[in-house]
């Protein structure tokens, strides 16, 4: 076999296998999805699509989804940086504050939701300390942080379990990288605060733009969340998806379909852009 | 060479016959006998046909109480009296309708489900798509026992069941209040106005069964009672109760729990609301759940009920056959035993569900009606005829479907 | 250090430590207290049945059973696909390897709602409808786009002359596969094995959508006792999935290890 065949058969081999094993039930689920939206199959009336996606409801659920999702990953991305360059050294405090942070990484996310709900809900654990403390007369003064419009409940269970993720991916860039660069920005005159600002996060932040990414997009889509514990008003955009489907008549089946399509729009987006940026990174 | 290729030739034609076997044994069967066709025979072969089989049965999971009653106490039984194995899975409503329509389309020549737990717009749902098989329910030898001439069995959310279901047990709305925390509830519409506005905050309804059958009732009193809205779906009639309902519900939005800016997703989120004293008052269609919750725990010991005057919605709930059934005769069998005098009874004790019985007490055997009274005497529970005195019947399920869906756009 | 920059770590350090455990504590202590209301601190006893309930039920034994042997195929059979996939795209051009990459993570980003909406149909067609091996194959999917990820990432780091070596020495193919390439292999294997179990493990919408109701597995459970109002139980259920995803990393950190071998 010459070299000619071999490179197109090195090129075409995993294509193929991508393409039966990925492509194959992503076209299958997103097809389906059209055919929904079109009225084809899964109990559907054809909807018009711009009706639909200029609806107030859909929009509100839409911008809320993306609220949660860029609020929650931005606390999570702070946070684990703060841990990185907090706890970064190899005492044995550091060590301790490492791993202790990633403890909730494998933590299913329905589980966190629970817990979570059980925390911080308006007669959930804090407020009971509250309470005991006499800093609030009665569930209703406990700020509203479950079924809130804000998503703080929400927010915060994502920033629980998935710190830990954005944690590691940081510890491992700073041991592979972190050194070399901030002893060349010290020995340059830079202080340590210059260092970090200039050197290090920049650096960090490269290698973490594809992981923010997905933490990003994993947010947008989940339902688990905000079926525990987000608010009834706007509805989280998957949960939306989940009241047209189970509505009764047709007409909102089809509109399932099509704000399906919209979430799934929005994350082909995010997952161009998160290999655009992973290249880049690497 | 030649003899390698003979054995070649051998292992292809093997092969062959190993995928046309495999082909035909996949071939499709012929489809299960409809409930109608099982329903002509006699009633002992349609037990032994049903004997040694398995009924699948969709049912709403969401309580551990029925779930515990489902599978342990009647599938032990059915399966040591009629050799049937009885698989309870979840599905309800729109779910049921969205699902059966979908094996449908797939041309699925059986479906999964033998037995459904549906009532009102669930089966106009399937009734208008030709979903369920029948009619079946007038064979069931336990039948007879029905009362009948009750307007709540008789009618399922005024649509006539025609033999398409079954029925199986009865729900009243009751709302359910702390007696130590609210020693003097309000028991009337107007009243409970009054308190909303006595004690803001302190009083919401959730998005899911309960809230809008809440409504409903609100809707029927508001309107001159239930009168009002039978006979139909009358569109012109709805828009002025809703009207009116809506006007009263704006009301008291801004008094509601968070300002009725956000509403418990469904009737567990709103018993946690009460039993951590978030909220006063919590609700349930089954009017005995302050009983049997507060047993389980979920609420507390000094938990009652109360029906409110103005009437508060009583209705059935029903057993339905899929078209697609595979299993017709095991699912009628299992439909007959829980109207047998045994299971209602067992199903009406506050330890096990306490939802009401279907069977009319001057039709059953003299010795139940006793066990039947001391079960429904019991002093835990709302008294049988304050019960009779305020049910009010369902009207039309449009009136429901609309309900739900202009609160959903108009109010949360 | 500071006595100041110290005080203020060691605090950051506390806030940490009750970050990262509060929510299991709570879990914990909500398992074993029944009818524990507001304003209690704490549960007035230690009730014990709902754990016991989880594998003495039957339905609650299902669920657990089912996402077992859920989670183990899934990883088993993802990984066993997606490693020679990982191969072959790290080895080849780089435009096969974004495309691999992005198609990869296609399959993980598609919010599991509308990925499952359109799954269940194809499963209703396949006549897998309502079945656990329905199920599996919709788990599959971004399980095999996480693992594909890891593996292309594994590969495009590789360093293949140990491999090269291997081969000038002549080993052939499937020598150099379990001489050299395996045990090197070992660490990202268990990494990945323990992924695709967590990545199934904790699938919820995919489950609910693709299965229409009738498969059971722990997460579902743990929702339908919480919308049930059954706090203690879905408390018990939700720390019965938490405890075995964190035995599973734990094992794979373990694992990894105690391998010997030099990854480059």
């Amino acid at each position: 076999m010459n070299s000619a065949t071999s490179t197109k058969r090195a090129r075409l081999v995993p294509l193929l296998m991508a393409g039966t094993l990925l492509g194959v039930p992503i076209a299958l689920g997103v097809g389906y999805q059209l055919a929904g939206a079109m009225g084809l199959v899964g109990n559907a009336a054809p909807v018009e699509l711009t009706r639909v996606l200029m609806d107030g409801a859909v929009l509100r659920s839409a911008a809320l989804s993306l609220w949660i999702a860029t609020a929650s990953t931005l606390l999570a991305t702070v946070g684990a940086l703060a841990v990185a360059l907090t706890f970064g050294g190899s005492r044995a405090l550091d060590r301790m504050a490492r791993r202790m942070a990633v403890l909730p990484l494998p933590v299913p996310t329905v589980a966190a939701a629970v817990a979570v709900l059980l925390l911080l809900s308006q007669s959930g654990w804090l407020s009971r300390v509250a309470t005991s403390a006499a800093l609030v007369a009665g569930p209703s003064e406990f700020p509203a942080l479950v079924y809130d419009p804000v998503a703080i409940g929400v927010i915060t269970a994502v920033v629980w379990k998935e710190l830990p993720f954005l944690l590691l991916l940081a510890l491992s860039l700073l041991s592979l990288r972190g050194d070399a660069l901030t002893d060349a920005a010290r020995t340059l005159g830079a202080t340590r605060w210059q260092a970090m600002r200039r050197v290090t996060l920049p650096m960090l932040l490269r290698g973490m733009w594809p992981s923010i990414i997905a933490v990003f997009v994993f947010v947008l889509g989940s339902l688990e969340l905000p079926l525990v514990l987000a608010s009834s008003s706007p509805l989280a955009l998957p949960m939306l998806i989940q009241e047209r489907r189970q509505a009764p008549d047709m007409a909102s089946h089809g509109e399932a379909f099509v704000i399906a399509l919209l979430a799934t729009v929005l994350a082909l987006l995010a997952a161009v852009a998160h290999e655009w940026l992973r290249d880049d990174a690497s | 060479m030649n003899a390698r290729l003979a054995e070649r030739a051998r292992h292809g034609v093997l092969f062959a016959v190993l995928m046309a076997a495999l082909v035909a044994g996949c071939a499709r069967s012929a489809p299960p006998p409809p409930a109608n066709d099982v329903a002509a025979l006699p009633w002992d072969s349609i037990v032994s046909r049903a004997r040694g089989t398995t009924v699948v049965w969709r049912m709403w999971r969401g309580d551990p109480a029925i779930n515990a009653f489902v599978d342990k106490w009647v599938a032990p039984r059915v399966r040591s009296q009629y050799g049937i194995t009885l698989q309870a899975v979840s599905g309800q409503g729109n779910e049921l309708v969205d699902q059966l329509t979908v094996e449908r389309e797939a041309g699925a020549v059986s479906g999964t489900a033998s037995l459904l737990w549906i009532n009102g717009e669930t089966f106009g749902a399937l009734r208008a798509r030709k979903l369920l098989g029948g009619p079946w329910s007038q064979v069931l030898p336990a039948a007879v026992a029905v009362d009948s001439s009750s307007p709540i069995i008789s009618r399922d959310f005024e649509q006539d069941p025609a033999g398409f279901e079954s029925p199986w047990g009865t729900v009243q709305l009751a709302l359910i209040y702390d007696s130590a925390r609210t020693p003097v509830p309000p028991r009337t519409a107007a009243e409970l106005s009054a308190w909303i506005r006595a004690h803001p905050g302190r009083f919401t309804y959730d998005q899911s069964f309960a809230g809008i059958t809440f409504l409903k009732g609100l809707l029927y009193s508001l309107n001159g009672g239930v009168d009002s809205f039978r006979g139909g779906f009358d569109s012109t009639r709805y828009v002025a109760g809703r009207t009116r309902l809506f006007a009263w519900l704006d009301s008291v939005k801004p008094l509601l729990w968070r300002e009725g800016q956000q509403y418990p997703p469904d009737v567990a989120a709103l018993h946690r609301l009460f039993a951590n004293g978030e909220i006063d008052f919590s609700m349930s269609n089954n009017q005995n759940e302050a009983v049997t919750k507060a047993m389980q725990g979920v609420l507390p010991k000094t938990s009652r009920a109360l029906v409110l005057r103005d009437g508060t919605i009583a209705n059935a709930h029903f057993l339905g056959i899929p078209a697609n059934s595979p299993n017709a005769a095991g699912a009628m069998v299992v439909a007959n035993f829980l109207l047998t005098p045994e299971a209602q009874l067992e199903k009406q004790r506050p330890t096990v569900w306490a939802d009401g019985t279907v069977l009319s007490l001057a039709r059953i055997p003299a010795e139940w009606r006793a066990r039947f009274d001391s079960v429904v005497n019991d002093p835990r529970l709302v008294p049988a005829d304050s019960l009779r005195a305020y049910a009010r019947p369902e009207v039309s399920p449009r009136y429901h479907e609309r309900l739900q869906d202009d609160w959903r756009r108009m109010i949360r | 250090m500071t006595a100041r920059t110290s005080s203020l770590r060691l605090l950051s350090f506390i806030a940490l430590l009750l970050f990262a455990t509060a929510p299991l504590l709570m879990l914990m202590v909500t398992s074993l207290s029944r009818g524990w209301f507001y304003p209690a601190l704490l549960p007035a006893a230690a009730d014990g049945s709902a754990w016991r309930e989880l594998f003495t039920d039957a339905g609650r034994r299902d669920a657990l059973v089912n996402s077992i042997a859920l989670g183990i195929g899934t990883a088993l059979v993802a990984t066993t696909l997606a490693l020679p996939l990982g191969r072959a795209a790290a080895l080849s051009t780089r435009a096969v390897r974004r495309s691999v990459a992005l198609l990869a993570f296609t399959a993980v980003a598609l919010p599991p709602v509308a990925l499952g909406i359109g799954l269940q149909l194809t499963v209703l067609r396949l006549g897998l409808g309502g079945t656990l091996f329905g199920v599996f194959l919709a788990h599959l999917v971004p399980t095999l786009g996480y693992l594909t990820l890891v593996f292309l990432g594994v590969f495009t780091r590789w360093d293949g002359r140990l491999e090269e070596s291997a081969a000038t020495l002549g080993a052939n193919g499937v020598t150099r596969w379990r001489l050299v390439l395996l045990p090197l292999l070992r660490r990202p294997i268990a990494d990945a094995l323990a992924l695709g179990f967590l990545v199934s493990w904790a699938q919820v919408a995919l489950t609910l959508l693709v299965g229409g109701g009738a498969v059971r597995t722990l997460p579902l459970d743990v929702l339908a006792m919480l919308q049930a109002g059954q706090d203690q139980r879905a408390a018990a259920g939700a720390l019965a999935l938490a405890i075995p995803a964190l035995l599973v990393l734990g094992a794979s950190r373990v694992a990894a290890r105690s391998t010997s071998a030099v990854v480059a």
